[in-house]
């Protein structure tokens, strides 16, 4: 991982100290102004909780009553992305926020920059509640390898599945990834419009029929989607320009998915099983002629996600600790999470079986955490350069 | 005739802006319409160009009948008050405008464009463009777009309404020149009784949409046919009162106390409602105690204006009546604050009834 | 004729000139600035490099996505501006002309599209256009197959870029008619042209610096549009202004995207030049020389 500094040794030594010190201060400024547009500093007060979350996570009522407990001012901050949020904390943020969200490999990336600090468990009794599948030992991803640490909890979790219309496609085309790139299908198809999980997706598919999924990698580590070789990119290329005429669109929002399955226009699209539930929901209560499933994981291969709570690397005092530890959990309580889980339409970490219906079983795919652990995580592309290109010659072609 | 306009009306809503017009003007003729603002004179001469349709009635030119003609079809041309000169055009291309609508030769819309040039004064500002022009340059280049092409008629529309005084005259002289030169008729609105009396050949004067009297100029000066023209030709002082005695040779009024004799009767009878005029230019003015005359009025001079060749007397009579005397000023006139006696000839007062004023019909 | 560029020295020029120009300076030069720093420097992984390199440039210039984004969002903007121009001109003159006393309402309701976010406007005409719109809802429900070719196209784009733009280019045409003495029409007809002659004479003409107004107000947002072609677009709809902008967002390649905003931005006054190149501003009856 090259860093800021890394680039100043990198650069030539010939020029005398003074001047490059001068360098660096404008380097520096103009570092700042031209970062300054895209980041929004969280103003900071002695008695504020400050976190920078997704927004869905937000439940007023549960925030209220913590605020009124703790007597602190809970100031949240909302992002997009994990690229969004790890950008707002390089550039000074861990001294804006206390409290911050991320998934899939971001908190170790997190970590290993020192964005984030350790975690105590015991302070936090309700990860006792945890299902099978993220009880602390059965769950690496947050966990330094070296000193054993754990700086991070695990609080929602979803996958990057295929939502395929019943009627239109047979159960066991629904299975694998050869589904989206189907030209049986061709215009009835839709996806994600963000990059990452495209090339993810398709890089999956590619290693899978190149048989390189299960080969030694060249980093020595298994199979990862994020860390593809140039071989399987140009791959990935080939396989998402074929792609495409078969694409009505890409998709923006879950509200646009759900047009799109529900009029019928597509009958697959991978997506975070958002629009699954909602469809299942409304089929429930008679609004609906379309059924839906999701395939969770295909036979290929899939992508999950957990979201996790981790603590800014700003925060040094106990008592501050303290209050970050009692929020996370609160936030993972049962009762909580109920409340998170039908907001936001994720599935929960915590299990929540006893407080819920058959049917929420069902839909908040409670008894199949464990598919998750065959999953690949989110992550970092490799090269987010190499990918930018691309996915750039994709949308050209 | 060569222009006639056969019961033009025109309505706008619920108004008659012009009501049942009909003229006739000769080939050589420059004649005024001559009104107050409001009056429709400017709409009756956009009916003749063809921009407004009249309601009722026809307009021929030339022996044609253009009343369903679009405006570039009927041979007119057009000065406008505010010049409406196209901004983005030099003046050459302004007077070549109607010239290369009319598709003329490349060698004789020069010619005629020379030719514009030169008897408006206007040589070496041909590559002008018209806001780099002074404002009589201007109507010149107006002017000269509506000779160019060698109209049937030109019309125009108050042309020297923009201009101050001194240049308004030299103007009005060389526009009756140029009407002179091309022996085509010039129908020229105007709201000053000045221009109209200066240039015109007869002139139409229009109240309230309709056209009051058309006729040489001498005669509506000095014989206007009614009250309006009376009041708005000239310059006169106005007196309402009744008829007290009327026989075929001369009529008395009292007017507010005042007994004034005319000679003619007007078709008034004792006890009607009378309005006389008389000219400023016709009172005289005497010594005190001068008795002569059909009418004479001792009154003392409130004030005297200078008008150049010419004195105006404010009068004032002992019962606070006010009077105006206009005298060429040959020696001494008397001076503010002298008694004098007005008197004027009962053959100069013009008398009319007193007429309900009905307005535009609706 | 234009007299040379004097500034008087009384202090009120320096405050009134002074103030706007230290807006400029804040507002729009320093962002500039930081711009072009950025674009000759590199992105690693979401972290900002800072040494000094072309390769932005060389690969705009070489690696072919990014030309072709370019010439279609040329392509597009040309097409759209156009289509405004051509919709807006009938529609600002009816106002003027028959507008009556309705005229200011009528104008006013120009405005009314900008009361609501652009964003709010694209995801509306994006359920408008979209599978259960009012054009394929309807035809679906009569049982017919929706139109494809209004659905996440360039065509669909081209809608909805037009239906965004086309107040700004109505009221900018509006205004120059408005400013227009229509008495002039009078004088062509008077001095022969027909309707047509005169409109080609006079009206457009005396409009045209109005009308490449318009047209550079709806031509440069095109160039650069983001979120139409984003919603509208389909797979194969990717404009230069929504590649410039993944550049900023998801993908972190901010070096990149600056490079490409640069261009944008050097090609945007490029075309304005060129346009105004090729017009004669008195020609288009413009007076702000002054007399001499």
């Amino acid at each position: 991982m090259t860093s800021t500094n890394d680039s100043n040794k990198a650069a030539p030594r010939k020029s005398g100290p003074s001047r490059r010190g001068a360098m660096k201060t404008i380097a520096g400024a103009a570092a700042a102004l031209v970062a300054a547009p895209y980041i929004r500093p969280a103003s900071a007060a002695p008695t504020a909780l400050r976190a920078l979350m997704w927004e869905a996570y937000a439940v007023r009522d549960v925030i209220g009553a913590f605020e009124e407990k703790h007597k602190v001012k809970f100031a949240p901050t909302f992002f997009d992305g994990n690229s969004e949020a790890y950008n707002k904390l390089r550039v000074g943020g861990t001294k804006d926020f206390d409290l911050v969200q991320a998934d899939g490999f971001w908190p170790s990336l997190y970590f290993r920059e020192k964005l984030i600090r350790d975690m105590d468990y015991a302070k936090i009794p309700g990860t006792a509640n945890y299902f099978p599948a993220f009880k602390p030992d059965a769950f690496p991803l947050l966990k330094d390898e070296t000193s054993g640490v754990f700086f991070g909890v695990p609080f929602c979790w979803g996958s990057y599945g295929i939502t395929y219309n019943v009627g239109e496609v047979p159960v066991e085309k629904a299975k694998s990834l050869e589904l989206l790139f189907s030209p049986d299908y061709s215009g009835r198809l839709a996806t994600n419009a963000r990059f990452e999980e495209n090339i993810a997706l398709a890089g999956i598919m590619v290693a899978h029929r190149m048989g390189t999924i299960d080969k030694p990698r060249p980093d020595g580590k298994s199979f990862n989607p994020y860390k593809l070789t140039d071989e399987e990119l140009d791959g990935v290329e080939k396989l998402l320009i074929e792609q495409k005429p078969l694409l009505l669109t890409r998709y923006q929002d879950a509200a646009t998915l759900e047009q799109l399955l529900v009029s019928g226009a597509i009958v697959a699209a991978p997506e975070f099983a958002q629009v699954y539930r909602l469809m299942l929901e409304k089929k429930a209560k008679g609004e609906l002629d379309i059924t839906v499933d999701h395939t969770l994981k295909p036979k290929e291969g899939g992508l999950g996600w957990v979201d996790t709570w981790l603590i800014s690397s700003g925060v040094t005092d106990a008592e501050k600790a303290d209050i970050c530890h009692a929020f996370i959990d609160t936030m993972i309580k049962p009762e909580t999470m109920v409340q998170i889980g039908k907001a936001s339409g994720c599935s929960t970490t915590i299990d929540i079986r006893l407080l819920s219906s058959a049917e929420d079983q069902v839909l908040y795919l409670m008894n199949r955490t464990d598919e998750l652990r065959g999953m690949y995580m989110f992550d970092q592309p490799s090269s987010t350069e190499k990918w930018e290109r691309v996915w750039s010659r994709v949308q050209a072609a | 005739m060569y222009i006639s306009l056969q019961g033009i009306s025109k309505q706008y809503a619920s108004v008659w802006a012009i009501d049942r017009v009909n003229m006739a003007i000769a080939k050589q003729e420059f004649v005024s319409l001559l009104g107050p603002s409001g009056s429709g004179k400017t709409t009756l001469l956009r009916v003749i160009a063809g921009l407004e349709k009249p309601t009722e009635g026809r307009v021929l030119i030339d022996g044609q009948d253009v009343t369903e003609l679009p405006p570039h079809k009927r041979g007119v041309a057009m000065v406008f008050q505010e010049f409406l000169l196209f901004p983005h055009r030099t003046v050459r291309e302004n007077l070549a405008f109607p010239l290369r609508m009319m598709k003329m030769p490349k060698a004789e819309m020069d010619e005629r464009i020379d030719w514009a040039l030169g008897i408006l004064s206007l040589q070496g500002l041909d590559g002008r463009y018209p806001n780099q022009l002074s404002g009589g340059q201007q109507q010149r280049v107006a002017l000269g777009r509506g000779l160019v092409g060698r109209p049937k008629v030109l019309l125009l529309d108050e042309p020297l309404a923009n201009l101050d005084r001194e240049l308004r005259q030299e103007m009005e002289v060389e526009i009756r020149r140029y009407q002179m030169k091309l022996g085509i008729p010039f129908i020229y609105v105007t709201h000053n009784q000045e221009e109209a009396l200066s240039m015109s050949d007869r002139i139409a004067v229009v109240n309230k949409g309709h056209v009051e009297d058309f006729a040489e100029r001498t005669t509506l000066y000095d014989k206007p046919k009614t009250a309006f023209i009376a009041q708005f030709v000239g310059r006169s002082n106005k007196f309402e009162g009744k008829v007290t005695a009327a026989d075929g040779g001369s009529c008395t009024i009292d007017a507010g106390g005042l007994s004034l004799t005319a000679s003619g009767n007007g078709g008034l009878k004792p006890g009607d409602a009378a309005f006389a005029f008389v000219k400023n230019e016709k009172v005289a003015l005497a010594p005190e105690g001068f008795v002569g005359e059909d009418n004479s009025l001792p009154c003392t001079v409130r004030d005297v204006i200078l008008r150049g060749a010419y004195a105006e007397y404010l009068l004032e009579t002992s019962d606070g009546l006010g009077l105006v005397a206009s005298r060429p000023r040959s020696g001494e006139g008397p001076s503010i604050g002298h008694a004098v006696v007005a008197h004027w000839a009962s053959g100069d007062v013009d008398l009319y009834p007193v007429k309900p004023d009905l307005g535009l019909r609706r | 004729m234009i007299g040379g560029l004097r500034i008087s020295r009384d202090p009120r020029a320096w405050i009134f000139l002074g103030v706007p120009s230290v807006f400029l300076v804040l507002l729009f030069v320093l962002p500039l600035v930081s711009m072009i720093v950025l674009s000759f420097w590199r992105t690693e992984n979401y972290h900002i490099i800072q040494d000094w390199n072309v390769d932005n440039y060389y690969v705009i210039a070489t690696a072919g996505a990014y030309v072709t984004f370019l010439i279609r969002s040329l392509v597009m903007a040309v097409i759209v501006s156009a289509l405004c121009v051509a919709i807006a001109w009938p529609v600002a003159y009816g106002v003027i002309v028959y507008g009556g006393r309705y005229k200011l309402l009528l104008s006013l309701g120009f405005a009314i599209p900008f009361l609501t976010g652009e964003v709010l406007r694209v995801i509306a005409l994006q359920g408008l256009l979209g599978p259960l719109g009012l054009f394929n809802g309807v035809l679906m429900a009569l049982g017919a197959a929706p139109l494809r070719f209004i659905m996440y196209t360039n065509f669909a784009s081209a809608i909805g870029l037009v239906y965004l733009y086309l107040p700004i280019v109505v009221t900018v045409i509006y205004l120059s008619l408005l400013n227009f003495d229509m008495r002039l029409i009078d004088a062509a007809r008077i001095f022969g042209a027909g309707p047509f002659r005169g409109f080609i004479e006079v009206t457009w003409p005396l409009n045209l610096f109005g009308t490449l107004i318009g047209f550079a107000l709806c031509f440069v947002p095109c160039l650069s549009a983001t979120l139409v072609p984003r919603f509208l677009g389909g797979p194969s709809g990717t404009l230069y202004g929504m590649a410039l902008a993944q550049q900023f967002g998801e993908s972190g390649t901010w070096a990149l995207g600056a490079a490409m905003g640069v261009v944008l931005f050097l090609l945007s006054i490029a075309g304005v030049l060129l346009v105004f190149r090729f017009v004669d501003l008195r020609r288009s009856g413009f007076t702000g020389f002054g007399r001499s």
